[in-house]
């Protein structure tokens, strides 16, 4: 049978922090909160109950469920939860699906956290990013080192043994010592899995702008590249497979539904400005929850790009996708999926990687070298 | 009619002093043209032309002018180029001529270009009109500018006209001065044909049009005429005049400017300059005065596709066919691969013609640093003529190198007269003179080596005047320097296209110019690249382009592939507009550093 993810987007936040360029709307901008996120509900409901007869006829089940956002926890727990005992109705789901929500401290508590776990959720996503409550500050996160830290615990207590930790690194003034600090706290914590990000400064969002007006320094690119090798070395000391670029697990946690994305296998998603992927067609909805919600009760989709891929395509976008994982590209999966040998289609891409070592062959596997992960752009776009 | 009716006149003015404005109130007046053909500046008919406000090719129109006392008139206009680039073009214009308005801006004064031109009107016998135009601008000071050209020309008070184009006050007192003080063409309708072609262009049907001033004798359609500097022969097919749309006629004579088609195929058969006779009796003599123009500036032009070398061979052979002046000959560059090696007037012709190949033949181009032409004499006795550093001989085999050197003129307010000697001498000039014009403007003459005038010496000698000082030049001969070979090499290796020849004094600083240019300008590359700058086997500069450590995208999910992919796109079509010099990549502008350093 077909395996599938499904994503579910939750476009809302307490806060929008500094940094972030998501789609993702501030509840407490709105006057009336609640209306908003009925009404948006009201769509996902719709759309998950369209999109459930498509999976059906695709005779496909669902192995990974992904509740992201925004930050999905900002919903009142009954919407929550209703959402998700309502995509378990809906959808084949496989028995040992994995199925994750994200979460920010202080958007749950004892109770919501227990009744997630009892509806089924099996992985929880936490947005720590720093444990330092100055650069917390600076990102304009809105919580605390401390919250963060006892919602992990929460978490442990009503029973997740699958838990992610979400850093960001770079941050403006952070030094080596900071991150160091960061990361020895955190693996205190032994999470399952560790997700580090390098802060990207994006144009528009209000970090940049202080950037730009100079009223803040951007962290030197030599201190974050000495950052995330510190991360690489320092995680796979404890344990962890650096299975990703900006991804690490210990040996059987890694990410099933990010790992349909690097392996560009099927996936349907939900809500606004969410993306699919199922045979060769590509699809985006309406970012706006507003525009999204008003196409979807009117005519029951809400579909704004789409475009088919070309073999060549398909091909091209399993290459820069899949030298993003540690275990790089398969030469038989490669072959299984096109008839065709990779080392052929991408003759000269490969040989330009690797003469400039940015990627090398372990055995039937093309993938990154050590050098090559903060260069991976330089190689992958030779496969365009 | 008789050709005591006729005047031959042409306008001298800087740009900007109206000159343009004031041919189209002329011709709105002598009802040359309707209202509803009226474009604003009727005779730049180039868009290029138009755009920048200048005129490049002269043009000639036909005007019927009644005067006041009834009397009629024809009006010969012949317009002439502005710019310096194309002074062989206005000697021509002027020699067609009897009479030349002088028209100067009321606020600004006489400047340098004006003044060489006014210096040639002269040499010719022209009679002058002076026109002091823009009396309407609060800033007008006619007064002080009629006394500048009082001073300079020794013209009457009473010859001056005040005049304003734009709003039109003084253009009947033009008009009357043209018919009352300009002569009317002295010229035998007996005696052998002699026609000076002071200007043409070519018509994909008729051929080349050589726009002709006729001093003697007629031309008539089948007429078998020959052009004395090439001795060729050709048979009148067309002939007419401007009205300024071509209009037929059966035949010009002596006094008369028109047109001449002969079916020439090529511009360089009937050339600006020469004197047209007829085949049979032929005159004695060519007229005074022809030159073969020879391009001073040349450069590499080089296609930034490959594939376009043919298209770009055929757009030159077409803009030839309009501009004698224009040269080029195949080039082969290790950087660029192949192009052209292209011959010009000056800087603005460079441009004018660059911007055409890209503008009306839509073709990509990276232009090479443009260079002089130095004449190297060599050991063995024999002297070369080299116009790209890259054909300097062996550095053992040359004896002396010549560079062209030019006679300048500088028009400034005398605020600024040191900072302008200052920038004459920083470019290697030689003070040769220094007059007031009036209490506060003054000429400056120094001799100067036009490869400095050739880098940026307009733009700065502009910014140190607060964009009032006015320059012109001539050649005046090669003279020995001592200069030497300027290379640039990237990743050890030398980039033919950024070598320049430059004063032995002034390698240095040059070098560590360039070469920090070059570091801002050459993106990083996956390894270090060093940048020198060489002078033989020695090094004097050094900077290196660090490589690049990191070009990631570290979040990569499922929404994140459309933008990882155009994100990409974007970088591979970047890299795909670079030239690749051995496994360096460098971006076309770094060819053009050589010219603007700060």
């Amino acid at each position: 049978m077909k395996a599938l993810g499904l994503y579910i987007h939750i476009p809302f936040c307490v806060k929008k922090c500094n940094y972030c360029d998501f789609n993702s709307f501030c509840l407490n901008s709105f006057d009336m909160p609640e209306a908003l996120i009925n009404q948006y509900m009201e769509a996902l409901h719709k759309e998950a109950e369209i999109q459930s007869e498509a999976v059906r006829q695709l005779g496909a089940q669902v192995v990974t469920i992904y509740l992201g956002g925004g930050t999905p926890t900002c919903l009142p727990e009954e919407s929550l939860l209703t959402l998700l005992t309502e995509i378990f109705q809906a959808y084949p789901v496989a028995r040992d699906a994995e199925v994750t929500v994200e979460c920010n401290p202080r958007t749950v508590d004892h109770k919501k956290l227990r009744r997630l776990r009892d509806t089924g959720v099996t992985r929880l996503s936490i947005g720590v990013q720093s444990l330092d409550d100055s650069l917390l500050a600076r990102l304009g996160r809105a919580h605390s080192a401390l919250d963060a830290v006892e919602v992990f615990y929460l978490a442990r207590k009503v029973g997740f043994d699958n838990i992610n930790i979400d850093l960001i690194y770079a941050i403006p003034d952070q030094t080596m010592k900071d991150w160091e600090e960061t990361l020895d706290l955190v693996m205190e914590l032994e999470p399952e899995h560790i997700s580090s990000y390098g802060l990207m400064l994006e144009e528009g969002t209000p970090l940049w702008n202080e950037v730009r007006a100079g009223a803040i320094r951007p962290c030197d690119e030599d201190c974050e590249i000495a950052m995330y090798y510190l991360a690489k070395d320092r995680l796979k000391r404890a344990g962890y497979e650096h299975y990703e670029i900006s991804n690490f697990a210990l040996p059987g946690f890694k990410c099933r539904h990010n790992i349909i994305y690097w392996r560009l296998a099927p996936y349907i998603s939900l809500g606004a400005g969410a993306h699919s992927y199922v045979g060769r067609e590509r699809w985006s909805n309406l970012k706006d929850p507003g525009d999204y919600r008003h196409s979807i009760m009117r005519f029951g989709s809400a579909v704004d790009e789409q475009e088919t891929f070309t073999e060549s395509d398909e091909m091209s976008t399993v290459m820069i996708l899949g030298l993003r994982m540690a275990n790089g590209v398969e030469e038989e999966e490669f072959h299984k999926r096109f008839g065709k040998s990779m080392r052929d289609v991408f003759a000269g891409a490969i040989e330009k990687g690797v003469a400039h070592g940015l990627l090398e062959w372990d055995g039937g596997r093309l993938r990154l070298t050590r050098h090559g992960l903060m260069l991976s752009n330089e190689a992958m776009r030779e496969f365009l | 009619m008789s050709d005591s009716n006729i005047r031959n006149f042409c306008i001298i003015a800087h740009i900007d002093h109206g000159k343009s404005t004031l041919a189209d109130r002329i011709l709105e007046a002598t009802s040359s043209i309707s209202e509803r053909e009226m474009t604003d500046q009727v005779l730049d008919s180039m868009d290029l032309e138009r755009e920048r406000g200048i005129t490049i090719k002269a043009k000639a129109v036909r005007l019927t002018y009644r005067s006041p006392d009834g009397k009629e008139y024809i009006f010969n206009l012949i317009d002439t180029p502005g710019h310096v680039d194309f002074g062989y073009e206005v000697s021509r214009s002027l020699a067609a001529c009897e009479g030349a308005l002088l028209v100067v801006d009321a606020s600004q004064g006489i400047e340098a270009q004006t003044l060489a031109n006014l210096y040639l009107a002269m040499e010719n016998d022209l009679v002058l009109i002076p026109v002091i135009n823009k009396i309407d601008l609060p800033n007008a000071d006619p007064d002080r500018v009629r006394r500048e050209l009082q001073d300079i020309v020794g013209f009457e008070p009473d010859e001056f006209i005040f005049a304003s184009a734009k709003t039109g006050q003084g253009v009947h007192e033009v008009l009357e001065a043209i018919a009352e003080r300009i002569p009317s063409p002295r010229g035998n309708i007996d005696a052998p044909l002699k026609a000076l072609i002071f200007d043409s262009h070519f018509d994909a049907y008729r051929g080349v049009i050589a726009y002709a001033r006729v001093v003697d004798g007629h031309l008539g359609t089948g007429t078998q005429i020959k052009l004395m500097a090439t001795d060729k022969e050709f048979e009148v097919t067309e002939l007419g005049v401007f009205r300024p749309d071509m209009e037929e006629t059966q035949s010009l004579s002596a006094g008369e400017v028109g047109y001449v088609a002969a079916g020439v195929k090529n511009v360089q058969d009937m050339r600006v300059g020469d004197t047209i006779t007829c085949a049979k009796s032929p005159a004695d003599a060519p007229l005074p005065g022809y030159m073969q123009v020879r391009p001073m500036v040349f450069c590499g032009l080089y296609p930034v596709e490959t594939s376009d070398y043919e298209d770009l061979r055929d757009a030159l052979t077409k803009l030839r066919l309009n501009d004698a002046s224009l040269v080029f000959e195949p080039e082969t560059s290790v950087a660029l691969g192949f192009g052209f090696r292209c011959g010009f007037l000056g800087l603005l012709h460079m441009d004018i013609i660059q911007e055409r190949l890209e503008r009306e033949f839509d073709l990509d181009l990276i232009t090479t640093a443009p260079s002089v032409v130095y004449r190297v004499r060599k050991t063995d006795g024999e002297t070369a003529e080299i116009d790209s550093p890259a054909k300097l001989p062996p550095i053992s085999k040359v004896m002396a190198i010549e560079e062209p050197f030019v006679n300048a003129t500088i028009i400034t307010p005398s605020d600024y007269i040191g900072p302008v000697m200052e920038l004459c001498q920083d470019r290697r000039g030689e003070y040769k003179d220094m007059e007031y014009l009036s209490e506060n403007r003054v000429r400056l003459v120094y001799d100067l080596p036009l490869s400095e005038i050739l880098l940026d010496f307009f733009d700065r000698l502009k910014s140190r005047t607060r964009g009032y000082a006015s320059l012109d030049y001539e050649y005046i001969g090669h003279f020995e320097s001592d200069l030497v070979k300027l290379d640039i090499l990237l990743n050890d290796r030398p980039v033919d296209a950024l070598s320049c020849m430059i004063h032995q004094e002034k390698a240095q600083e040059r070098g560590r110019q360039l070469v920090s240019k070059l570091r801002g300008i050459i993106p990083r590359q996956l390894f270090d690249v060093p940048i020198q700058a060489a002078v033989g086997s020695r090094v004097i500069a050094r900077e290196t382009v660090r490589a690049i450590r990191k070009n990631v995208l570290q979040k990569c999910y499922g929404g994140d592939i459309s933008r990882k992919r155009k994100l990409l796109e974007k970088q591979k079509e970047g890299k795909r507009r670079m030239k690749q010099l051995g496994n360096v990549e460098i971006p076309q502008e770094a060819f053009m550093a050589v010219l603007k350093v700060d």
